[in-house]
C-alpha cells in the first residue's frame, strides 16, 4: 500500500494542509473538540498528524481534529509525518486502518465510506468483495461490517436523521445508530419468518420510531423480542397469535413489544427455557460420580426430588 | 464564510451573529476564524472591524468559556489590543451554562450576544481590551450617597465608554469641591488681599468650576482651615483643580488604531485617578460636614 520507510517527519504550515475528502469522520462534536483544544493548548501536539504531498499542498491522512485545533489555536506549523501519496483505494483503506481501529468512530460514518471501499475494491478486483475480504482490507470486524450494512440498508431520510442525532452530545442522542440497527435486525427477522405481516416496511418503521420516542418501546433491546415473536415456529408457539400480535404492534400506537411478546410467545419461550435447563441439569447430574456427591449436594438433591415429586403428583 | 473549527450546528448562529454586528453595529470585514494577532494563540469564530477602529471578535459557543477563550481575552488585555470581544450563545442554552457564561463575561469585560437566527440581542456590551484590568472602584469604601454614581461610572467604562465613566466621577468631585468652596467662603477662610488685588467672586453653585477651584487654590487661607480639616491643603485643592479642564470630557474620535490605544490608555488612567481623588476629597472634607 504505502512504503512507510520513505515517510519523514516535518513541521509544516497549518495553512498548507487540506482535509482528506475520504475521511469517514464527518461529525465533530463540539464538546469533544473543546476538550482536545484545551489539551493541545496545554501540552501542544504530542503526536504528529500524517499527510501526503499533493502539488504544493498536503492532504491529511490522519489527524483532522488535531489540525482543526491547531488552526483554532493560531499555530503556524504542525508536526507531520509526510508519506507517499496513496491510490484512492489505499487512501481509504489507510483511513480505516488508522482510525477505525484506534478510535470510537460513529458507525454511520464508517458505513457511508464502506460503500465507497466496496465500489473501489469491486473496480480493482472486478468482483464484489466478500465480508471476509472487506474485513481483512479494512481491519474492521465482520460484526461491524454487518452492522454497517444494516445502516446502509436504511432509506436516506433515516440516515439523515442519524446524522442530525450524531451531532448532539452522546447523552442527548435518542435515535441512535444502535436503535436503528436493533430495529432493522428485528424487521429483517420478521420479514424472513412472517413476510405476510409486513405490508409497508417504511410505515412500520415510522410507527416503531414514534413508539420509541414516546417510550411505548422503552428500550431498544426490546426489538430482540420482536424477532422472537416472528420466530414463534421455533418454539412451537401459535403462529397465528404471533402474527396477530405483530400486526397489532405495527398498527396500534399504544401497544408495546413487551406486551406483544407476553400476549403471544412468552409462555412458549419460557417452556423452552425450562426444558433446556432441566435437560442441562439432568445431563450434569448424570455425569456425576458417587464420590463427588458430598453432604451439601446430597441435601440439595433431596430438596429438588421433593419439589419434583410434588410437581409430578399435582400434574 | 467557511468555518474549520466551529461545529456545524453552531454555524447558522455564527452567520446570524455576523449579520447582527454588520447591521446593528456597522461592523465591517467580518471573517471566519482569522488570527487577531500572530502572538495570540486563538482564532475567534468571527473577526471583523468596528466603525471606531476596534477589532471585533465573536466566539460562538453553547458551552461557555473554554480555557483557550479565557486565555485569548487575557492576552488581548495584557497586550492592550484594541479588541472588543463578545461571546455569542444560542437562546436555548442551558440556564446554568448561560449564568456562568454571563458572570465570567462580566469579570473579563467580554460582551454577551444572545444570538438567534431571527433576532439577536446584546445583553452585555463589550469593554475594549485596551481597558482590560483597569482598577475597579470599590463602592463600599465610599459613603452611601456616592455608591450609585460609582456603579454607574464603572458600568459605563466596562460598557466601552470610559469618557462618560470619567465624567460621572468628575461630576461628584465637582459637586463636593463646590460645597467645600462655599463652606470656606461662609467661614471667611480667605487670605488677606495684597494691595490692589481683587478676590474673584464666582457663583459657587453654578459658576465656572475651574474659576471656583482657582479661587480656592489661590485665595483660601489653608492655615485657618488646617485645625478643622487638615487634609484640605493647597496640594489637595490643586489636584482637584487639575481635573477641572477634563470635566466635560468627551472621547474624540480616534483617527487610527494607534490613536485609539493611546486614547483608551489615557482614559483608563484618568478614570482610576478620578476615583482616587474623589475618595481623598471625601475623607478630607468630612470634618467640614458639607
Amino acid at each position: 500500500m504505502i512504503d512507510a520507510a520513505n515517510a519523514y517527519l516535518e513541521k509544516i504550515a497549518v495553512g498548507s494542509i487540506t482535509p482528506n475528502k475520504h475521511n469517514p469522520r464527518i461529525v465533530f462534536r463540539p464538546k469533544e473538540m473543546e476538550e482536545l483544544l484545551d489539551s493541545i493548548q496545554q501540552y501542544g501536539i504530542q503526536v504528529p498528524v500524517s499527510v501526503y504531498k499533493e502539488g504544493k499542498r498536503y492532504v491529511l491522512i490522519d489527524g483532522e481534529r488535531r489540525w482543526r485545533c491547531a488552526g483554532k489555536l493560531n499555530m503556524r506549523t504542525i508536526p507531520a509525518l509526510v508519506q507517499e501519496k496513496p491510490s484512492d483505494l489505499a487512501n481509504m483503506l489507510l483511513m480505516f486502518n488508522i482510525h477505525a481501529l484506534r478510535e470510537q468512530w460513529d458507525l454511520l460514518t464508517i458505513a457511508l465510506k464502506l460503500q465507497d471501499v466496496i465500489n473501489l475494491m469491486e473496480k480493482d478486483g472486478k468482483e464484489r468483495p466478500t465480508e471476509a475480504a472487506l474485513s481483512k482490507a479494512t481491519g474492521l470486524g465482520r460484526g461491524v461490517i454487518r452492522r454497517c450494512r444494516y445502516l446502509l440498508g436504511l432509506p436516506q431520510e433515516y440516515r439523515d436523521q442519524i446524522l442530525v442525532e450524531l451531532k448532539k452530545p452522546k447523552a442527548q442522542q435518542k435515535l441512535t445508530e444502535d436503535f436503528f440497527i436493533e430495529m432493522e435486525r428485528a424487521l429483517r427477522t420478521v420479514e424472513r419468518a412472517m413476510p405476510e405481516v409486513i405490508d409497508d416496511k417504511d410505515r412500520i418503521r415510522r410507527t416503531l420510531i414514534r413508539k420509541f420516542e414516546a417510550d411505548v418501546i422503552p428500550n431498544r433491546v426490546h426489538f430482540r423480542k420482536m424477532g422472537k415473536i416472528a420466530r414463534a415456529q421455533a418454539v412451537d408457539a401459535d403462529e397465528n397469535e404471533a402474527a396477530s400480535a405483530l400486526t397489532k404492534l405495527f398498527t396500534d400506537n399504544k401497544y408495546g413489544i413487551e406486551k406483544a411478546f407476553n400476549d403471544s410467545v412468552a409462555e412458549a419461550y419460557q417452556e423452552r427455557d425450562t426444558l433446556s435447563r432441566v435437560h442441562s441439569l439432568g445431563e450434569y447430574l448424570d455425569s456425576l460420580e458417587e464420590e463427588e456427591i458430598d453432604e451439601e449436594i446430597r441435601r440439595a438433591l433431596q430438596e429438588l426430588r421433593e419439589v419434583v415429586d410434588r410437581l409430578l403428583e399435582d400434574a | 464564510m467557511q468555518f474549520t473549527f466551529l461545529a456545524e450546528p453552531l454555524q447558522p448562529l455564527a452567520l446570524a451573529a455576523a449579520k447582527h454586528f454588520r447591521i446593528n453595529h456597522g461592523a465591517k470585514a467580518i471573517r471566519a476564524e482569522q488570527a487577531v494577532d500572530a502572538a495570540i494563540p486563538f482564532r475567534p469564530t468571527l473577526v471583523g472591524r468596528t466603525q471606531d477602529h476596534y477589532t471585533l471578535c465573536v466566539e460562538v459557543s453553547d458551552s461557555g468559556f473554554s480555557t483557550a477563550l479565557e486565555e485569548f481575552v487575557q492576552k488581548c488585555g495584557q497586550r492592550c489590543l484594541p479588541v472588543k470581544a463578545y461571546i455569542a450563545a444560542p437562546p436555548d442554552v442551558d440556564d446554568s451554562v448561560f449564568r456562568a457564561m454571563a458572570t465570567r463575561a462580566a469579570s473579563l469585560g467580554v460582551g454577551v450576544l444572545e444570538v438567534d437566527p431571527e433576532i439577536s440581542t446584546v445583553t452585555r456590551p463589550a469593554m475594549p481590551m485596551t481597558l482590560y484590568g483597569f482598577r475597579r472602584p470599590i463602592p463600599r469604601k465610599f459613603p452611601t450617597k456616592y455608591r450609585q454614581a460609582l456603579v454607574d461610572a464603572e458600568t459605563l467604562v466596562v460598557g466601552g465608554d470610559p469618557a462618560k465613566g470619567c465624567s460621572r466621577v468628575y461630576e461628584e468631585i465637582e459637586n463636593l469641591s463646590r460645597a467645600v468652596a462655599k463652606e470656606v467662603d461662609t467661614r471667611g477662610w480667605w487670605r488677606p488681599l495684597h494691595a490692589g488685588e481683587v478676590r474673584p467672586a464666582p457663583d459657587f453653585e453654578i459658576g465656572n468650576w475651574q474659576e471656583v477651584m482657582a479661587l480656592l487654590e489661590n485665595h483660601a487661607q489653608f492655615k485657618a482651615i488646617k485645625p478643622i480639616a487638615p487634609a484640605i491643603n493647597r496640594a489637595m485643592i490643586a489636584k482637584v483643580h487639575g481635573l477641572a479642564p477634563d470635566r466635560n470630557l468627551t472621547a474624540h474620535k480616534p483617527k487610527s488604531r494607534t490613536d485609539l490605544i493611546t486614547r483608551d490608555q489615557r482614559l483608563r488612567t484618568k478614570f482610576e485617578f478620578a476615583v482616587d481623588t474623589l475618595h481623598e476629597l471625601i475623607l478630607a472634607s468630612k470634618p467640614l460636614k458639607v
